[in-house]
C-alpha cells in the first residue's frame, strides 16, 4: 500500500464528463465513478452551457467533483476543456448519462500499470433502456443487449501523455469526434489492449444525441473520409510512414 | 430487377456524402462503410433522384462512353450490391416520384463498371448510435428543429 501511495500521482485517473442538459442522469453517472475503488481519482464535469438544473445536480457532490462551465460549444470543446484542467497521468471520458460498472477502473487500469509501453485499454460496453421510459418508447429501441467491445467514451482509459501526443478532439465535429480521435490515435501508432470485462453501461433514452440529432450523423462520413485519406497518405511511397 | 423499379436510400441508417469527388457511404447500424468510384457516384446520384432502372441506364448512357449492354449489366450488378449491403431498398411500385432531370453533359466520360469497396474495421465505433423506430413505437420523438428540445451527447 505504501508503494501505491508513493505512486499516486502516476496512478491518478482524471475522468472528464461533459454535460449538456444532463440533470436527469448525471448524479447516477457521478455516483458510478465514485463507487470505483481507486486511490486517486479526479472527476471533472464540464457544463456545456446547460439550461436545465445540471448545475444543482452536480452541486450536491461538492468537494468530490470539479465543476467547470463553458458557453455551449459542443461535446468536443467540453471534453478538451476538461482535459486542460485534468491533473491525472491517466485519462478517461464518460458521458453524462452512462454508467461505469463498479470494477471498470480496476479492470482498465491494471494492464496500463503492468505494461508501460501500453497507451490505452478498452473494455466492453452493454446498452440498456433507461428504466423510466414508458413501454411504448422502450420497445422502439433496436439494440443488442450483449456486452460488446467498443472504442468509445466510457470504455477506454488512456495515458495523458498519449492524449497529448495525438492532440485535442476536433471541435468541428458534432458527432463522431471521439471516433475521429481514436482513428487519429491509431494512425499515430497508439497501442491499446482490450480487457474482456464489462466496464460501461450505456443508457438509451429519448434524448440520446443520435436520436435527437440524426442530422449530425453525417459527421461520421467526414470522420471516415479523413481516416481513409490518412491511410492512403501513409501507404503512398512518398507519403509519411 | 425490372426496368420500372425504383430504389431509395436506406435512411436514416445510411449516411453519405461526396467529398472531394469520392462518394463515402456509412451504414450506421451495420457499422460498415463503403467507397465507390466516379461511375458508382453517378449511379448513386440517379438512385437518389428516384430514377427508375431504365432511366438510370439512359442517363448513364448519356454521360459515359459505353454500349447499352455494358451499362445494363453494370447497373444491374451495382444495384444488386447496394441492395445486398442494405444501402438502398426497392420502393413499392406504386410510390409516387418526380425524378430529377439532369442536363445532358457536353462530352461523354470514359466508362468503367462501378466498384463498391466495403470496409468493416470501424464496426465497434460506427455501429453505436441508438436506432429508435418511431413508427413502431408510436412514441413521439422530438424533431431536431424543435427549439424546445435539446439533445444530450451520448
Amino acid at each position: 500500500m505504501i508503494g501505491a501511495r508513493r505512486d499516486s500521482a502516476q496512478r491518478r485517473v482524471s475522468v472528464v464528463i461533459p454535460c449538456y442538459n444532463g440533470e436527469r442522469y448525471i448524479a447516477d453517472t457521478i455516483r458510478s465513478v465514485l463507487r470505483q475503488k481507486h486511490d486517486s481519482l479526479e472527476i471533472i464535469v464540464v457544463d456545456d452551457g446547460s439550461t436545465d438544473g445540471s448545475r444543482s445536480a452536480v452541486a450536491s457532490f461538492n468537494g468530490e467533483v470539479v465543476y467547470l462551465q463553458q458557453p455551449h460549444g459542443g461535446a468536443a470543446r467540453a471534453r478538451n476543456l476538461g482535459v486542460e484542467r485534468a491533473s491525472g497521468a491517466l485519462l478517461a471520458f464518460l458521458d453524462a448519462d452512462d454508467l461505469w460498472t463498479d470494477n471498470a477502473l480496476r479492470a482498465l487500469a491494471a494492464p496500463l500499470e503492468r505494461d508501460p509501453a501500453l497507451g490505452m485499454t478498452v473494455g466492453l460496453m452493454e446498452q440498456f433502456v433507461s428504466p423510466e421510459l414508458p413501454d411504448g418508447a422502450r420497445h422502439g429501441f433496436r439494440f443488442s443487449p450483449d456486452p460488446v467491445p467498443a472504442r468509445m467514451c466510457g470504455t477506454v482509459l488512456m495515458r495523458r501523455s498519449e492524449f497529448d501526443r495525438v492532440g485535442l478532439l476536433s471541435p468541428h465535429l458534432e458527432s463522431g469526434e471521439f471516433t475521429d480521435w481514436i482513428l487519429r490515435a491509431e494512425a499515430a501508432g497508439l497501442t491499446f489492449a482490450t480487457v474482456a470485462e464489462l466496464v460501461l453501461r450505456r443508457r438509451l433514452h429519448l434524448l440520446n444525441h443520435g436520436v435527437v440529432r440524426r442530422d449530425a450523423r453525417k459527421d461520421y462520413v467526414k470522420v471516415v473520409k479523413a481516416a481513409l485519406d490518412r491511410r492512403r497518405a501513409a501507404a503512398a511511397p512518398e507519403g509519411p510512414a | 430487377m425490372k426496368a420500372h423499379d425504383v430504389y431509395r436510400v436506406n435512411s436514416p441508417q445510411v449516411v453519405y456524402e461526396n467529398i472531394d469527388g469520392e462518394l463515402i457511404l456509412v451504414h450506421m447500424e451495420k457499422g460498415a462503410y463503403y467507397t465507390t468510384d466516379e461511375v458508382g457516384a453517378a449511379l448513386w446520384d440517379l438512385i437518389e433522384s428516384r430514377c427508375t432502372v431504365s432511366e438510370i441506364r439512359e442517363a448513364l448512357g448519356s454521360q459515359f462512353e459505353a454500349g447499352p449492354a455494358e451499362i445494363e449489366a453494370a447497373t444491374a450488378s451495382f444495384l444488386e450490391q447496394l441492395v445486398g449491403e442494405e444501402l438502398v431498398l426497392r420502393e413499392d411500385p406504386a410510390s409516387d416520384r418526380t425524378p430529377h432531370r439532369r442536363p445532358l453533359p457536353i462530352s461523354k466520360r470514359p466508362f468503367r463498371a462501378p466498384d463498391l469497396q466495403s470496409y468493416r474495421d470501424m464496426q465497434d465505433m460506427l455501429a453505436l448510435d441508438p436506432i429508435h423506430d418511431v413508427e413502431a413505437a408510436g412514441w413521439p420523438v422530438p424533431k431536431p428543429d424543435d427549439a424546445s428540445v435539446t439533445s444530450q451527447y451520448a
